[in-house]
């Protein structure tokens, strides 16, 4: 009973995590809220041990993409930590969510 | 003493800095905004006590600072304040510094000035009115 | 003296505490409106922990959907963002509330 109390304690921390927030921040938001886009990007790190935190550089790479000839407002840039046990290993995460506007085609009519 | 009372850290939790327009038919006129608390450290200030009082209140001091560290548990970031939403109303504070809203160059920090057991806990914010050239 | 100390701390000890963590104001552009041209929006959301337990962080996506709710078919200007806590026993409650200028 002892054993499967403490292996059960054991498994919750391990598998359950802690969320948290480090800092938030949102831009203007525009009228038009049709085309929303998402991004995430996350670090696993153990035990402190971090060298370079390059993998935000994708969040802005991803949200180009998803709106080419666009520009994207309303940016919710969320900053969070996951623990996942006793902060021996913990994940940090990057929530980008917006709305992109398509800018209209310009079109050549050759006319003088 | 004097000196260690007098003397301050200051210290940076978070920066911000926004969009910077230099539209060449506005001038900008720069303004911040400062916006302060004081926080409290009980367990800065449990340790102190410590220190100075006799040996009968050490124990005392420290029961004490433990008890109330379980009244205020929490995420913090500087020293905890004692009034909420001191940095409630900075649009209305940025209004005031430029009536047409034409602002840009908006850097937002939040820091902190240390001292012994008190701290400023402070929210910063400069910018810059873009007001026409010519008046 | 030593009872006076002790009181002090009581007094002090006892009493809600707050923590600021961040404080954001976000552009004015493209929009630039005076105040009397927009309505002053607000939204705020909470999350109740209890010894870290927290599972996830919704409740910064919820106050931006409110925000947005308050504003529906207008633009939102110099968005404040303020996240603090308010500290507990053996508790605290996450805040996020935001607050800007609705341009229609």
């Amino acid at each position: 009973m002892k054993k499967l109390f403490i292996s059960t304690l054991i498994l919750t921390l391990f598998l359950s995590s802690c969320a948290s927030v480090n800092s938030v921040s949102l831009t203007p938001i525009p009228a038009e809220r049709g085309n929303k886009v998402f991004t995430t990007a996350s670090k696993t790190i153990f035990l402190g041990f971090n060298f370079d935190n390059d993998f935000i550089d994708q969040s802005v790479e991803d949200l180009k993409r998803q709106c080419p000839n666009g520009k994207i407002s309303g940016v919710l840039t969320k900053d969070e930590n996951i623990n996942y046990f006793l902060y021996f290993v913990w994940k940090k995460q990057i929530t980008v969510t917006g709305y992109c506007q398509k800018y209209a085609a310009e079109t050549t009519t050759g006319k003088k | 003493m004097t000196i260690l009372f007098l003397a301050s850290c200051a210290q940076l939790h978070h920066v911000q800095i926004g969009e910077i327009d230099n539209h060449p038919k506005f001038v900008q006129k720069p303004f911040d905004i400062k916006l302060s608390e004081v926080g409290v450290d009980i367990q800065e200030a449990g340790r102190i006590t410590k220190a100075l009082a006799g040996k009968d209140s050490n124990n005392e001091a420290k029961k004490i600072a433990d008890i109330i560290a379980l009244f205020q548990m929490g995420p913090r970031t500087g020293h905890p304040v004692y009034t909420k939403g001191y940095a409630k109303n900075l649009i209305q504070l940025i209004y005031e510094k430029c009536p047409s809203g034409r602002v840009t160059g908006l850097a937002s920090i939040r820091e902190t000035r240390k001292y012994p057991v008190v701290s400023g806990e402070i929210v910063k914010l400069t910018g810059y009115c873009l007001l026409p050239k010519g008046g | 003296m030593n009872k006076i100390v002790i009181l002090v701390f009581v007094v002090f000890g006892f009493a809600c505490t707050h923590s600021l963590h961040v404080s954001h104001v976000s552009d004015f552009a493209p929009t630039y409106k005076s105040y009397e041209q927009g309505e002053l929006v607000k939204a705020r959301a909470e999350q109740f922990v209890v010894l870290d337990f927290a599972f996830d962080t919704d409740y910064v996506d919820q106050a931006y959907a409110r925000l947005q709710q308050a504003c529906p078919k207008g633009q939102i200007q110099g968005i404040t963002t303020q996240y603090s806590t308010d500290h507990g026993f053996m508790s605290w409650t996450n805040v996020i509330e935001m607050q800007g200028l609705c341009i229609k």
